[in-house]
């Protein structure tokens, strides 16, 4: 791609009206909202975003209160009325202000203005203990995103997860694209993570024919809609060499039975993976921020648990300390590439094992340049 | 106290107790059961014990590591083993006769304790460390060297306090939380919170570690 892709503000805007403001993005845990006014927030394509449980109800509002424009939850998540610290204005599950203390003293609004009032929503779609939401208003069937067999494996997996949950974030010096192209990349780990993950996984790299003629190929006219659900893939990746029998492996229940790592890439920017044939699940999720800044969120998760343990937090602890050693790897890297591009840097020269980059970057390309195909 | 004194453990507070013997204790037999590593305590260490009989005291000495768990698991097991357990203060620590010490606590080198503060079983202040007046420090902790626990200050069970930490007075951190980046804190700390330079914002856990994913209510 053209150094502008990673490196243009103008660029990164028109990538998140284009991309972003139409995709489903991944927007947080299930298990994280599991109680009657439970919520999480978090900034989606610059906007900030509020999902919160009415009485088992998932909503996704704009995290902004209409009266004057407080955050309406300020904690990454909690539980909580959805509730203005400000004024008091406290909203229902269809985004009304359904309660304005001192409203006829001191507000006065007529019937007509406060029907008018409502929170932005955004479509909300939970997958498993998954939870998407779309920014457009009218969004692309998620099933034009997934392909059914997918969705249905993130469905299996995440209803696995416990409910028990480690997450933090820290910012990457590099444009988010570089983190999809690099987990599509199956020949990083024996040189990046030779030392870290790939003394216990075997990945297996190898070049994928039918997608290295998709890849070359014209496109037909039309066939851009069916492409996306091709950028998207999961399951059984690569065999281990063992699982260390920890004793909290035991106390869990395990997803699947095979000693293998599980991969899961949902385009664009989610990865989720259990390194440990299921016993324990991490979700990366890389935020564009800026041309160069990507916010990655990390959560880690066991398989729920059979019954509670009481060192269970210092194990989601040593599973972090973990990914920050890989996931650092791979940071370090991709913030050399991004450090080096500049205007008239040389692009790329990709391999046939890289067919499904390709594939996406003529996509992408077509979206970015011509409009695209949704 | 006179006797014997069975250490049993590994890392830097081990090898200080062992090599400050016997100015900790100069009355007392001291018998060094080294264990060789954190992770050799998943093998059973009870009949390298065998012989201390009968009954002399024990102390557990591991660094910490997972929020304190490998020296919980020890003191545990000995503990469940109808062993007696005594607290080390290093000679030239000054403790206030007004704080309480629980067992197993290990006090290093120039660390005050002052007064009404209390230190709860198998929590180990180190070299030079301070706790405030009427500080409160809960079972199975760490405070690392030159770190200070502010008056009135409470921490709860398996907190790690790191090195040159220093938690202001009359500061709550929840239990199961690690401060590990050096410097001044003045607000609550959340139970289950982690702060260590490697990561730049704190991770927390969420989610009640006793409920099981997907239960409403
Ligand atoms: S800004 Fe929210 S109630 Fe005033
Ligand atoms: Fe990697």
């Amino acid at each position: 791609m053209p150094p502008a892709a990673y490196r243009s503000q103008e660029w990164f805007a028109r990538e998140r009206g284009r991309l972003f403001r139409r995709v489903w993005q991944f927007a947080g845990l299930k298990t994280m909202l599991g109680e009657h006014n439970a919520f999480i927030t978090r900034e989606v394509c610059g906007v900030p975003v509020v999902i919160q449980n009415f009485d088992g109800e998932l909503r996704a509002f704009e995290n902004l209160c209409l009266h004057r424009g407080a955050k309406l939850q300020w904690e990454r998540a909690g539980r909580r009325p959805l509730l203005c610290r400000y004024h008091g204005w406290g909203y229902d599950k269809a985004g009304a202000p359904a309660n304005i203390p001192l409203h006829d003293e001191l507000y006065r609004f007529s019937t007509a203005e406060r029907a008018g009032m409502c929170l932005r929503s955004f479509a909300l779609r939970t997958v498993g203990n998954l939870v998407f939401i779309n920014m457009n208003a009218e969004p692309i069937p998620f099933e034009q995103q997934f392909d059914a067999g997918f969705i249905a494996s993130l469905e299996s997996s995440s209803n696995a997860y416990d409910g028990e949950v480690i997450t933090t974030t820290w910012t990457g010096r590099f444009n988010w694209k570089l983190a999809y192209e690099n987990l599509r990349d199956a020949n990083h780990p024996r040189f990046v993570h030779a030392q870290t993950l790939a003394r216990s996984v075997d990945f297996i790299c190898n070049v994928d024919e039918a997608l290295v003629i998709d890849a070359d190929a014209e496109p037909a006219p039309g066939a851009g809609r069916d492409l996306l659900r091709r950028f998207s893939w999961g399951g059984r990746d690569a065999p281990l060499r063992g699982v260390a029998p920890y004793a909290w492996r035991g106390m869990v229940e395990r997803w699947g039975s095979d000693d293998a790592y599980y991969n899961w890439l949902a385009f664009p920017n989610l990865h989720i993976a259990s390194g440990d044939g299921g016993h324990a699940f991490t979700i990366e999720h890389h935020v564009p921020l800026a041309p160069d800044r990507t916010a990655i969120e990390i959560y880690w998760m066991t398989a729920k648990k059979r019954r509670p343990y009481p060192y269970s937090s210092t194990v989601l602890l040593a599973l972090m300390h973990g990914s920050k050693l890989v996931v650092g790897e791979d940071v370090r890297v991709m913030e050399s590439v991004q450090a080096g591009l500049h205007d008239d840097a040389p692009q790329g020269n990709q391999g046939a094992f890289e067919a499904s980059n390709r594939l996406i970057e003529r996509w992408y390309m077509d979206l970015m340049e011509n409009g695209g195909e949704f | 106290m006179s006797g014997e004194l069975w250490l049993i453990g590994c890392g830097d507070i081990f090898e200080t107790i062992a090599a400050a013997w016997p100015a900790i204790e100069p009355d007392t037999v001291l018998h060094v059961v080294r264990l060789e590593s954190p992770a050799a305590i998943a093998t059973p260490f009870e009949e390298r014990l065998a012989a201390a009989s009968p009954q002399p005291r024990v102390f557990a000495a591991l660094d910490q590591s997972a929020l304190n768990f490998a020296r919980f698991d020890v003191y545990a097991r000995l503990r469940l083993g109808g062993r007696r357990f005594c607290t080390l203060i290093h000679p030239s620590a000054i403790v206030d006769a007004t704080a309480k010490l629980g067992e197993n606590v290990w006090i290093g080198a120039g660390a005050v304790i002052e007064a009404r503060s209390s230190i709860g079983h198998n929590t180990f202040v180190g070299t030079r460390a301070l706790v405030l007046g009427a500080a409160e420090l809960a079972a199975h902790g760490w405070v690392g060297a030159a770190a200070s626990v502010g008056a009135r200050a409470k921490i709860g069970t398996h907190c790690v306090i790191g090195a040159d930490v220093r938690i202001g007075a009359g500061v709550e951190v929840g239990r199961f939380s690690s401060i590990e980046r050096p410097g001044h804190y003045a607000e609550p700390i959340a139970e289950r919170t982690y702060i260590d330079a490697l990561f730049e914002l704190p991770v927390r856990i969420y989610g009640s570690a006793r409920k099981q994913a997907g239960t409403a209510g």
